[in-house]
């Protein structure tokens, strides 16, 4: 099974990635769309997603991490980006729909971070539920401010749209 | 070729149905569709603890309500050993249930019923979970033997399902 799940048209982010966690026998599933992304997580429940903002032909990787974290809300998501700033990125973890933002701004670093996170949601995948967990994790996705949400994605859709 | 079968409990519950001297053409056909895959010494068989747990529920169930007088306690000992024997003799493998199975099967409803306005049963996710666990760890696809049309109906509507897992009518 897949314990983390990489969604990211950049190839050579899933290739590296791929060759690492497989060298250490992680589970890393990865792909670089969004419908195939939400399929994956439909079977696969995997307990980290790392999503990359800027996913081609689809909503962006905001409202992927936001549905996710909506029909599981104890996953751990992700938001990488090369695009956004890094105080958009900090919104975006502000508003509880994201635990972490990164910027692709250092490839290594990046991967070595991505690494990290995938080593620890293997060491965490065999283990049960912990419901107490899980249950704070529902009530605090029913508290996320949708407007402040809508604003910050409806933003970062204009920055998109407007880069060359 | 190798073929993987997993058994739902719908399955189970004819084959145990049929277990009397004069069943039901329905039970009669789930039986033998049953005792087919037992015979076929190529085809693995699995199940997971959920099949177990639901089987002896619909034991329990048909000893109390059914209409047929030989559904008894000695009937549901039976077909509870025929089940246990199979399982011992290494016949039938038990496939464990994904660790957070829980949490998943309860986004599954959620889809289920939000996008395609269909039912999904809590146990029956368990059951899709686990066939689709055991089919990824094997690399090879996995047929789900039932007689319950829902799942037909659920990976119909979430057809990404139908790489790890077909449906196996049984009735």
């Amino acid at each position: 099974m897949a314990s983390a799940l990489l969604i990211d048209d950049d190839e050579d982010l899933r290739t590296s990635l791929e060759a690492a966690a497989n060298d250490e026998g992680l589970g890393l599933r990865t792909t670089g769309d969004w419908n195939e992304a939400l399929a994956l997580f439909h079977v696969f429940s995997p307990n980290l997603v790392i999503a990359d903002y800027n996913l081609p032909g689809s909503e962006h990787g905001l409202r992927l991490l936001a549905e996710i974290k909506s029909l599981r809300p104890s996953v751990r998501v992700i938001l990488i980006s090369g695009v956004v700033d890094a105080a958009q990125l900090r919104q975006a973890e502000d508003l509880g729909v994201v635990e972490r933002v990164l910027s692709k701004g250092d490839a290594v670093a990046t991967t070595k971070a991505l690494l990290e996170e995938i080593r620890r949601a293997e060491e965490t995948f065999s283990a049960s539920s912990d419901w107490q967990a899980v249950a704070q994790a529902y009530v605090q996705g029913r508290a996320v401010d949708q407007g402040a949400f809508e604003e910050l994605d409806a933003a970062l859709r204009r920055q998109a749209e407007n880069r060359p | 070729m190798s073929r993987y079968v997993y058994f739902d409990t719908c399955a189970l519950a004819r084959w145990a149905e049929g277990d009397v001297t004069t069943p039901t053409l329905r039970a009669r056909h789930g039986r033998a569709a049953v005792q087919t895959l037992l015979g076929e010494a190529e085809t693995t068989l699995g199940l997971s603890e959920v099949t177990v747990l639901e089987y002896s529920s619909v034991l329990a169930q048909l000893w109390r309500q059914s209409e047929y007088p030989e559904h008894d306690q000695a009937w549901a000992d039976r077909c509870l050993d025929a089940l246990m024997g199979q399982i011992a003799s290494g016949r039938i493998e038990i496939i464990p249930v994904p660790p957070k199975a829980a949490e998943q099967v309860m986004y599954l409803m959620k889809i289920a019923v939000r996008d395609r306005q269909i039912a999904l049963r809590p146990w029956d996710a368990l059951h899709l979970i686990s066939a689709t666990a055991w089919a990824e760890q094997l690399g090879h696809d996995v047929e789900l033997a039932t007689c319950d049309s829902d799942f037909d109906r659920f990976v119909n509507a979430f057809p990404y399902f139908r790489r790890f897992v077909t449906i196996l009518m049984t009735v």
